[in-house]
């Protein structure tokens, strides 16, 4: 593994966190939140991404309570692009529902394409609300907006959510 | 209740309603077999995003292959982000005189400056799914129409062939050029010019319909608006080709075989600049050898280019407190014109016809001199503005404000409001701006 502290250093940043920690500690939770979102390959880049981000920010966070919040909104926030980038070259049609049934019988490769369909502000937002099990203040901190915009974009994020889903033909429905 | 209470209903496993709201849901429920169905589906989706990802052993921090990883998506992120930003208009409600003006400066409908009219194109975004009463469910960035929002509130929506994917780019005249596609998950790619003052859409080029290539990036058009770089690769590789493609369909020529990748940022007759990986690189736009290459810091920014060569970054380190916008030439991105050092910068344009880049910041339009390096406030508003863009010309902005545009024309060195040009209604959230164009 890198000498993250000596990386630390060279990123110019003069910040007090053990960032070999901090990726041990935190990494595997980030990991697995945001897998849910774009599947494994790309959490895993943008696991290393979250964290280049962070050791080279200019403030980073003083105290440890305030360290988890922070990496969920890097992390949310390079979440978002990708769904966004995804998006913008990959078109949920029907064929691509069916070959989503075809070649996987994994839920979670349905549920991840579902989450691709909608708004990806709406899907970070479900999947810290149901899938972290974060509160709607935890995840007005962590995205940086307030609870009533975490409420507006998960109630719209269920409904989006239900309509991609079922248009996938997944679950008991279709 | 006659309307199906699906908000009231996905509102109520985020919070208790009140009395007499679940009262109004239950006896709804007990009627409506299809919202008892929503309601089911909804208690199911709960436990479909709750399932845990099962837990996988964490791969080592590499952060050399992370900083690899991250120059080499600046290239399509830079390619993405010349030229228009992506807005999203929400709604119809045309700002009116709620602008307030630097000191000394009146709102008034003059017509000095504007002969002709401006219009607003936008991009109309497919849409896959629908809901109850023809509500768009499920939206994608494909784009299936262009509209033309005239200034006396008239509009007019023009289907294209298939859809438009990735950001169709506008010359700043009057042409948009795109990839096209029949679905934007299906069918051979065309790269296709669509013509304003026409409706008309044109096909400049064809990939293999046996589907080995696909475009690389957005469409960039060269300086002269002449021509459009595309970058082309193969199904297989990470290798691009780049191709100067004729905008009067006269035909195309191959500036470079396959090299790595690279995100272009500005093209004209001698060179081609773009981002390569973690080099700046400059090449030359008919043999396509690189010409210079420097290392160029990858950060997450977003570009644009006017035709003078000048670009603007606007860098978007998370957290940083440092040099937001940066102006700068393509022959050298290592030399700042110009900068505004300070958090919050938003939406920049080039002012045509001056030195200046024009962009929101907080609740004002600002501009900066890249000649001089001098900024000054031009409009303050009650609340946050998004710039469109400039006609051709620079006499008028375009400005998304609360759930509408406004236009502002060109007075002297400053901008005041045009409440009589008027842009028509557009429904929320499946329009995307693409710039401004004249009669």
């Amino acid at each position: 593994m890198t000498d993250l502290n000596a990386e630390r250093t060279r990123l110019r940043s003069a910040p007090t966190w053990d960032w070999a920690a901090v990726y041990e500690s935190e990494g595997p939770s980030l990991e697995r939140y945001v897998r849910r979102l774009v599947g494994p390959a790309d959490a895993r880049d943008l696991l290393q991404e979250c964290f280049i981000r962070a050791i080279s920010a200019e403030r980073q966070p003083p105290r440890r309570e305030e360290l988890r919040p922070w990496l969920y909104r890097i992390i949310s926030n390079l979440a978002i692009d990708a769904l966004r980038r995804r998006q913008r070259w990959r078109f949920l049609s029907l064929d691509h529902a069916r070959s989503v049934q075809a070649t996987s019988s994994m839920e979670s490769e349905i549920v991840r394409t579902a989450l691709s369909a909608i708004a990806p502000d709406q899907a970070v937002a479900l999947v810290l609300r149901l899938h972290e099990r974060l509160s709607r203040a935890e995840i007005a901190q962590a995205l940086g907006i307030s609870e009533a915009a975490v409420k507006g974009r998960l109630v719209r994020g269920r409904l989006n959510f239900v309509e991609a889903y079922r248009r996938l033909g997944g679950g008991r429905r279709r | 209740m006659s309307k199906h209470p699906h908000e009231l209903l996905a509102r109520s496993l985020e919070e208790g309603l009140g009395l007499v709201e679940q009262r109004e849901l239950d006896g709804h429920l007990a009627e409506c077999a299809a919202c008892r169905e929503l309601r089911r589906d909804l208690h199911e989706s709960e436990e479909r995003l709750g399932a845990l990802e099962p837990a996988t052993a964490l791969a080592p921090f590499d952060l050399a292959a992370a900083s690899h990883r991250h120059g080499a998506s600046a290239a399509p992120l830079a390619a993405a982000a010349v030229g228009v930003l992506a807005l999203i208009v929400v709604g119809a409600a045309v700002l009116s005189g709620r602008a307030t003006l630097p000191p000394a400066a009146s709102p008034s409908a003059s017509t000095a400056l504007v002969s002709s009219s401006p219009r607003l194109l936008l991009a109309h975004r497919a849409v896959i799914d629908v809901g109850p009463g023809g509500t768009p469910t499920v939206v994608t960035q494909a784009f299936d129409a262009f509209s033309i929002l005239s200034a006396d509130r008239r509009a007019a929506s023009y289907p294209i062939s298939g859809v438009a994917v990735g950001t169709p780019k506008f010359d700043g005249q009057r042409r948009i050029a795109y990839w096209a596609r029949a679905s934007a998950s299906t069918g051979e790619y065309r790269l296709a010019i669509w013509e304003a003052a026409t409706q008309q859409e044109r096909t400049l080029l064809t990939l293999g319909s046996d589907g080995d290539e696909s475009p690389a990036g957005d469409p960039t058009w060269t300086s002269d608006t002449r021509a459009v770089i595309v970058a082309i690769k193969a199904t297989s590789g990470d290798q691009v080709r780049l191709l100067r493609v004729n905008a009067d369909g006269s035909g195309s020529a191959v500036v470079s075989d396959p090299a790595p990748a690279v995100g272009v940022v500005y093209a004209d007759d001698a060179v081609i600049v773009g981002i390569r990986g973690g080099n700046y690189v400059v090449l030359d736009a008919r043999a396509g050898q690189t010409i210079r290459a420097k290392p160029h810091q990858p950060v997450a920014s977003e570009l644009g280019a006017n035709e003078g060569g000048i670009v603007w970054e606007l860098v978007r380190p998370f957290e940083s407190e440092t040099g937001p916008l940066r102006i700068w030439r393509s022959s050298d991105p290592s030399v700042t014109l110009a900068t505004v050092d300070q958090r919050g910068v938003e939406t920049p344009v080039f002012w045509p016809g001056r030195s200046e880049v024009v962009f929101v910041r907080g609740t004002s339009i600002y501009s900066i001199d890249y000649d001089t390096g001098a900024s000054r406030e031009l409009l303050s508003f009650p609340d946050a503005p998004r710039l469109v863009a400039f006609d051709p010309t620079g006499a008028v902005l375009v400005v998304r404000y609360g759930t509408g545009f406004a236009a502002f024309e060109r007075s002297g060195d400053g901008l005041r409001p045009r409440t009589d040009l008027q842009f028509a209604a557009s429904s929320a959230d499946l329009f995307d701006p693409i710039g401004v164009t004249r009669d």
